[in-house]
């Protein structure tokens, strides 16, 4: 069966993780980084964590839900609505909006997004992922 | 995104439909590794396919193309597409094509889109995404 509603994920973003994925991504942009420089001159008045740091967790997500089938074809489109913070923590979701038979595949789309510890909605977007037919008729 | 000058193309100079860079990359287990670790990802998938995590590679192809070109300061990255056309295997010799897509300006915010692919050594693509970046028209002076 596929799922409805996607196991959520919950993530303490820190201002360490920040750090190490500005070495892992090579993006050290102050913005991320600099804390005096946010404070300066941003409006956001302190660093903000990478917006692909966040979306990994969306992809973290799709693949624990639905494995091989996101290495094949999965497509996630995100919009960083309102910026995550080092302390924050952000939960994912995904809501399944609609489905189609595409061949021996059904092509699966949901509703995605992070939302953080206030209920705001950070990131939202939509997730698409072919799956095996035989997965949405069992 | 990261902003950086010295000696790198400008990008809000250039003109939708410029290529923006066509250039190698293979991504090692080592990296692989180092961005799990970094996004905190505990799947194992990954190491049981050997297949590189499709943001990992569209992380390594930003990451390439900021090695080419800078973003004006206080640049946000706004929006992300990524897809995943195919599995792509550890330590694969991928090419990476990207475009300027957009460059847009609405009162004081500028619109850069960017769309990236990257193939395999058939030609094939793997991965293909679309980066949207706002950045401010008169960028702050970084104190």
């Amino acid at each position: 069966m596929i799922p409805g509603e996607l196991p959520q994920l919950q993530k303490r973003v820190t201002q360490e993780q920040v750090e190490r994925y500005a070495r892992a991504s090579g993006d050290f942009n102050p913005i991320h980084v600099d804390p005096q420089y946010a404070a300066a001159t941003t409006s956001y008045t302190r660093n903000i964590a990478h917006g692909m740091l966040v979306m990994a967790f969306l992809a973290e997500m799709m693949a624990a839900a639905f494995l091989d089938a996101w290495l094949q074809g999965g497509t996630l489109r995100v919009r960083f609505r309102a910026p995550v913070y080092p302390g924050d923590t952000v939960t994912t979701f995904g809501a399944l909006k609609s489905q189609h038979a595409a061949g021996e595949s059904a092509h699966l789309e949901y509703l995605v997004g992070c939302r953080n510890q206030h209920g705001e909605e950070v990131f939202a977007g939509e997730a698409t992922v072919d799956v095996p037919l035989s997965m949405v008729e069992g | 995104m990261q902003h950086t000058g010295g000696g790198k193309r400008e990008i809000q100079h250039l003109t939708p439909g410029n290529s923006l860079v066509t250039s190698s990359l293979t991504l090692t287990w080592e990296e692989i590794e180092e961005y799990l670790a970094a996004v905190e990802d505990p799947q194992t998938l990954y190491w049981e396919r050997q297949v590189v995590p499709p943001m990992a590679l569209a992380t390594r192809a930003i990451r390439e193309l900021l090695t080419h070109f800078s973003l004006p300061p206080g640049s946000v990255h706004m929006a992300q597409e990524v897809e995943s056309v195919a599995p792509c295997r550890f330590g694969t010799a991928l090419t990476l094509e990207s475009q300027l897509s957009q460059n847009s300006v609405r009162g004081a915010l500028r619109f850069l889109g960017i769309t990236f692919e990257v193939r395999d050594p058939q030609g094939m693509a793997v991965l293909k995404g679309t980066s949207t970046v706002l950045a401010p028209v008169s960028a702050p002076t970084r104190s």
